[in-house]
């Protein structure tokens, strides 16, 4: 058996989104686990940590930020990577400040995509 | 009146009568009564007989008799007083001795108090006595007979007592002597003071003539039979017969010239009989002197009885006669006068009532004739048709006294503000009774036609008014009937008229409302037939008003006129209709709109710069999904073993992520599209689902989300669509700023839509923000509690509803918040 494949969990509430995005990383051969809300996430999130997780900003209920807190509330350390439709300056540094891995602009590209998991997955895996 | 100097009595005596007012009048009065009495005294005197102590014939009893007679008893105690001096110079030192002198003088008196007394009493006064036959018989019974009779019994028995004197002699002779003096100088007296005397006219002159002949005739035959002396060798008749030509004479006084004539006759023939009977001549000549003169009295008396009954029967037949043919006359001036003023124009009334003052004057006989109206301003009466006599020119006669003018004056009251007033008479008498009467007929007549012109003026004057008020309008005015025919227009019409190419040929009273149409919109406009109907439907009383607008080209620029119909306001009916050219008030209204609009677009432009962060993100949704969704299917195609099912669903999503980002760019761009208004059936909850779609990032990034409670049965409206996106958009906007503190708990907007009547729909917008602070208008320009807003969006909102016929309103929620509505028209489903 060769090495684990990544699990990449996204939180989006744009079907559209979660669902273009599953196909992009199963293309990139990864693992992807696709969630509609932040409460969906976090109920799901003791059986199956992910190995990183592609989080929306804007979300009705919790937005990515709250899951964010909620993660680091409990003690759970999973290289986050913000996704967001809004670039306003401000929320990229709000964002930044807050702890996250890493901050894309919606629409982004795929190679962005896969090298920036890969930087913070690798960031993480090697403190 | 004006001949009083002239015509006077002899003896000048003053005259008597009503205008005897000041103070010297009684004295003069008194005087002339003392010489008179002193002057018939001496008469009385001179006429007696020889060795007879009463005279044969006395004045003074008959002088002191029609004193009393002519004047008011209460100044009978000053004529009296003022007769006794001349009674003492007249007698003492005759023939009667000193005591009896004073006693006479009140026999004297008593006999003419007895003889005022029983005729003022039964008869009046004045030369009225003798204008007819039963106060005649009553003054010969009282002063003729009874009067001399009583006090000559005492007369007689104090001359008897203090002179010897025969008692029935005495008594005889007096007696005799006062009744016939009584019988004849008495009423000549007072008919000669008595009398009105004027300046004789015409028919007068003939009658004057005739008084002097017959006064001639008679004197010459009294002459002859009483003066003439006896010749013995004549006796070859009785001395009496002569006596017999006496009687034609007194019988022509009696029958021609009336109770005055034939006093004086009779005065006449007695005078002359006494005379020559007191001499020893005559027809009884061959009496003694006292029978002579005895026989004399009696005949006398005997033919004074029933000539002077004769003359005050003719004279009472002529008076009857004269008032018959008076009131005929008048009655004939009355209805000539009332047959002047009837189908009389208006603008002559003034001058026939002139002309009938003039009339009316000279056959009353009165000095003036004045109508007075109540002039309102002055709250005074003033003088508007006046007559008077015209002062004559009369040399050597004085004029009409005035300084009595006035005093009978007669006002008569003709209309509520109208006064007739004549003058006094020209005789200066008061008006009698039957007089007032018929002189308020003849007011009656001035009275209604004065009436009829004041209320014919008041007419013309309203007329007047009407036509000028018409005339002033700005507007083109017709008044049409109840069959649309045109009965009044102004000259609002003459521009059109002069512009109309078609040569419609004038608009006159008589034209037809289609006419009216015609020229107000043009010949060949496809309006009239509407404007004739709207007409129409107001004269029927189908329509309270019929409101009509339209642009018509002139050469140079559009000009905009409205046509107003209204209905008449009587009772025949009929209908107003007035063109106002309203192309500065049109001009106004498109400027207006024009601004708005302008205004509207530049906030929407501004709301959309605001929603840009919004916008960003709804595109950027599905453009990252496509882009993920191409990538991922290109690495598939690129792996060399495509799933084409997978590929199938890629591309699927692709298309459907696109059309929701060409969704979004079409709201944008019809939000930013300016393009004028229109009015199209909508569908307000698909209309309010699109613009919620364009807000709900914007709802995302505040945190917040828009609920829709949407009554499903809404009925559509006919509106602009961008308008009212508008008014939603900044609705919802409105509620998400009220809501952007980060303390508002349930950070939710409701938006609901219901029927609120038969043709009405509702649309709420709810938040739970911090509600509008009551007081502030926050729907005027400008009125804004945010510290980057415009505070143009709410006025706008309503401007854009009240556009649309709508109505838009907050209110406080009682659990926190406020909520907007507005209401629009629904558009009912036609009947097809």
């Amino acid at each position: 058996m060769t090495a684990a494949r990544l699990l990449v969990a996204v939180v989006d509430d744009e079907e559209s989104v979660r669902t273009s995005l599953r196909r992009l990383f199963r293309a990139f051969e990864l693992d992807a686990a696709t969630f509609a809300s932040g409460q969906e996430f976090l109920d799901a999130l003791p059986s199956k940590p992910p190995d990183c997780l592609v989080l929306d900003l804007q979300m009705p209920g919790l937005s990515g930020l709250d899951v964010q807190r909620r993660l680091a509330a409990g003690g759970i350390r999973v290289p986050t990577i913000i996704i967001t439709a809004d670039d306003a300056p401000e929320t990229r540094e709000r964002c930044l400040s807050a702890g996250t891995a890493a901050y894309l602009c919606k629409p982004f590209d795929d190679c962005t995509l896969l090298a920036t998991i890969a930087r913070v997955v690798g960031a993480a895996a090697d403190p | 009146m004006r001949a009083t100097g002239s015509v006077g009595p002899a003896w000048g005596w003053p005259r008597l009568g009503p205008r005897a007012r000041t103070a010297a009048r009684p004295a003069a009065i008194a005087v002339a009564v003392a010489v008179a009495y002193y002057v018939g005294s001496r008469v009385g005197f001179a006429l007696t007989v020889p060795l007879m102590s009463p005279s044969m014939l006395w004045p003074p009893n008959a002088i002191l008799a029609a004193t009393l007679l002519l004047t008011p008893p209460r100044q009978w105690a000053l004529y009296l007083l003022a007769a006794f001096p001349a009674h003492l110079a007249a007698q003492l030192g005759t023939v009667w001795p000193t005591p009896l002198v004073p006693v006479l003088f009140v026999t004297n008196c008593s006999e003419a108090l007895m003889a005022a007394i029983l005729v003022r009493r039964f008869a009046g006064h004045g030369p009225a006595v003798f204008h007819s036959l039963r106060t005649v018989g009553i003054f010969i019974v009282g002063a003729g007979v009874l009067a001399p009779l009583v006090s000559s019994y005492v007369a007689a028995a104090v001359v008897t007592l203090l002179r010897g004197d025969p008692y029935w002699l005495v008594w005889r002779t007096r007696f005799f002597a006062n009744s016939l003096t009584a019988l004849t100088l008495l009423p000549a007296l007072v008919m000669v003071v008595g009398r009105r005397w004027s300046w004789p006219g015409r028919e007068n002159q003939r009658k004057a003539l005739e008084a002097a002949v017959l006064w001639l005739g008679l004197g010459v035959v009294g002459w002859s039979v009483f003066e003439e002396p006896i010749e013995p060798s004549h006796l070859d008749v009785l001395l009496t017969v002569p006596l017999a030509f006496i009687v034609p004479f007194l019988v022509w006084a009696a029958v021609r010239l009336g109770p005055t004539g034939t006093s004086l006759s009779l005065l006449t023939v007695e005078v002359l009989a006494v005379w020559g009977g007191v001499a020893g001549r005559g027809p009884f000549a061959i009496l003694p002197p006292v029978e002579n003169v005895l026989s004399l009295q009696v005949v006398l008396i005997v033919l004074a009885v029933p000539l002077m009954c004769l003359a005050a029967l003719i004279e009472e037949r002529q008076r009857t006669r004269q008032a018959l043919e008076e009131r005929l006359r008048f009655e004939e001036v009355l209805s000539r006068l009332s047959r002047a003023f009837v189908h009389l124009p208006r603008e002559d009334v003034d001058r026939t009532i002139d002309a009938w003052l003039r009339r009316l004057g000279e056959h009353l006989g009165v000095r003036h004739i004045t109508i007075f109206q109540l002039c309102g301003a002055a709250k005074s009466f003033v003088p508007t048709h006046s007559w008077a006599v015209p002062p004559e020119p009369a040399p050597g006669l004085p004029l009409p006294a005035t300084d009595d003018g006035g005093s009978h004056d007669l006002p008569l009251l003709i209309t509520d503000s109208g006064v007739l007033s004549f003058g006094a008479n020209a005789d200066g008498v008061p008006w009698s009774a039957a007089q007032i009467a018929q002189v308020r007929l003849v007011a009656e007549v001035f009275g209604n036609a004065l009436a009829r012109k004041q209320a014919e003026d008041a007419l013309r004057l309203s007329e007047a008014m009407n036509a000028a008020i018409l005339s002033s309008l700005t507007s083109s005015v017709a008044v049409l009937d109840q069959r649309g025919r045109v009965v009044a227009l102004n000259e609002g019409w003459s521009p059109l008229l002069a512009g109309d190419a078609a040569g419609a040929g004038g608009l006159g009273p008589g034209a037809s409302c289609g006419d009216v149409c015609r020229l107000a919109l043009g010949s060949d406009s496809p309006h009239v037939e509407a404007a004739v109907t709207g007409i129409q439907s107001v004269i029927d009383g189908i329509e309270p008003i019929f409101l009509f607008e339209w642009a018509r080209d002139s050469a140079s620029l559009e000009r905009w006129f409205e046509m107003a119909v209204v209905p008449l306001n009587r009772a025949e009916g009929g209908a107003v209709v007035s063109l106002t050219d309203v192309t500065r008030r049109k001009q106004m209204e498109i400027e207006a709109q024009r601004m708005r609009q302008e205004l509207a677009h530049f906030t929407r432009v501004s709301a959309m710069g605001e929603l840009a962060a919004s916008l960003a993100h709804e595109l950027n949704q599905p453009l990252a999904g496509i882009l993920a969704n191409a990538q991922a299917a290109q690495r598939f195609l690129a792996a060399g073993r495509p799933d084409l099912d997978e590929i199938r669903a890629i591309l699927a999503d692709i298309v459907s992520d696109d059309r929701r980002a060409g969704e979004v760019i079409r709201r944008l761009r019809e939000m930013l599209r300016k393009t004028a208004p229109s009015r199209v059936p909508l569908d307000l909850n698909a209309l309010i689902g699109d613009v919620v779609k364009m807000l709900s990032s914007d709802a995302l990034i505040r945190g917040l989300s828009v609920v829709l409670d949407f009554d499903p049965k809404l009925p559509p409206v006919t509106g602009d669509r961008v308008e009212l996106q508008q008014v939603v958009l900044n609705l919802l906007v409105n509620a998400m700023d009220a809501m952007a503190g980060p303390a508002v708990p349930g950070r939710i907007v409701v938006v609901h839509t219901a029927c609120s009547g038969p043709d009405s729909v509702q649309v709420s917008v709810q938040d739970a923000g911090t509600g509008v602070v009551a007081g502030g208008n926050i729907f005027e320009p400008f009125y804004t509690t945010k510290a980057d807003g415009l505070g143009m969006g709410l006025p706008i909102a309503r401007s854009i509803i009240e556009a649309h016929g709508g109505r838009i309103w907050v209110e406080n929620n009682s659990t926190g918040g406020a909520t907007f509505h507005f209401t629009l028209v629904a558009t009912l489903p036609s009947v097809p």
